[in-house]
């Protein structure tokens, strides 16, 4: 199995500016790599950690569990993310991170990732913007739970994926995977299996997205982006 | 898991479910159907205070039908110069 770390840089040089020796000194991190079965955590709620993750294959997403049961998703992080980055200085984490689908994670040390902070002070930078624009999309989904209707929600979800894997992952056309099920779109949206069931129907008869198996085709961009009101501007990519 | 499949009928325009959804048992299904219906009625009923009927047909794997549940609403004005709202004997009216 290959511990594929260029899917992090190309990641870091998508937010912004990596140069040829800081891409150096992450292909020099060691990485354990990890094989993580869909539904499995990868840290749990209140783990100590001394030891941060990549996404190297598959998908994670971070959740939280309410006392009587019900699971809010709050983000979905495809191959590059690096999901308890905060860790590195909130080493108690207070959500969980599991597996969406069967995933290849690479476990990076954080003394490891400290001595390469030393060596190359600007890649702080750099993580420190990743870590803004992971807050950045928090206010969006925020925003998107609070006010916007279940079709808009739904479609920025997808709009927001295919954003970034075009532009990190290097999808091209218009498939994408996108390994969720409907339950788990469901409690990232806030709304019942049925809704987001009944919401994904609806947008596949508009034919503006269809999404099966894990797979989503974007049918009409320029529709589904206008019902979503997707302005990708808060995701950061290369603009800076 | 058993297959459910939850038409969605808005006043009279009918929304079938061709696709259905997998859940552990009937009771489950219930309130997917609930949880769903006052999800849709919140997101639909703020526009423009009309009344509106909402209901959810639970269909089986047969597609016999299992459950109903339905949201009516309807706001009442009161007419001008009366300032009490409609008598509470008309809001049993079917």
């Amino acid at each position: 199995m290959t511990s594929d770390i260029e899917v992090l840089i190309a990641k870091l040089a998508a937010i912004g500016r990596l140069h040829p020796q800081q891409a150096e000194a992450i292909r020099n991190l060691p990485v354990q790599v990890a094989r993580i079965n869909r539904g499995h955590d990868v840290v749990m709620d209140g783990n100590i950690m001394t030891h941060s993750c990549v996404v190297l294959s598959g998908m994670l997403h971070r959740h939280k569990t309410m006392k009587d049961g019900n699971r809010q998703i709050l983000s979905f992080h495809p191959p590059g993310d690096i999901p308890d980055l905060q860790s590195l200085h909130l080493r108690k984490v207070d959500y969980t991170l599991s597996a969406t689908t069967q995933s290849v994670i690479g476990l990076i040390e954080h003394k490891a990732i400290r001595a390469m902070l030393r060596d190359q002070p600007a890649l702080t930078d750099l993580l420190w913007r990743d870590t803004l624009i992971d807050a950045a999309q928090f206010l969006t989904w925020m925003m998107l739970i609070g006010q916007a209707s279940a079709e808009a929600r739904m479609a920025h979800i997808f709009c927001e994926l295919y954003t970034r894997l075009k532009v990190v992952n290097g999808v091209s056309g218009s498939t994408f995977p996108f390994p969720a099920t409907q339950t788990d779109l469901a409690d990232a949206l806030g709304m019942s299996i049925v809704h987001a069931n009944r919401t994904l129907q609806a947008l596949r008869a508009e034919a503006m997205l269809s999404f099966a198996n894990g797979q989503a085709e974007i049918l009409d961009w320029a529709r589904l982006a206008s019902l979503a009101q997707f302005d990708s501007s808060y995701l950061h990519l290369s603009d800076e | 898991m058993p297959r459910f499949y939850f038409d969605l009928y808005d006043g009279a325009n009918f929304a079938p479910d061709p696709q259905g959804v997998d859940l552990p048992d009937i009771e489950t299904a219930k309130d997917e159907a609930t949880r769903t219906l006052s999800e849709i009625a919140a997101q639909e009923i703020p526009g423009d205070g009309a009344s509106r009927l909402f209901r959810i047909v639970i269909l089986d794997e047969t597609r016999s039908i299992i459950s109903e549940a339905r949201i009516d609403f309807r706001a009442t004005r009161a007419s001008p110069g009366n300032a009490a709202p409609a008598d509470s004997k008309d809001n049993h009216d079917e």
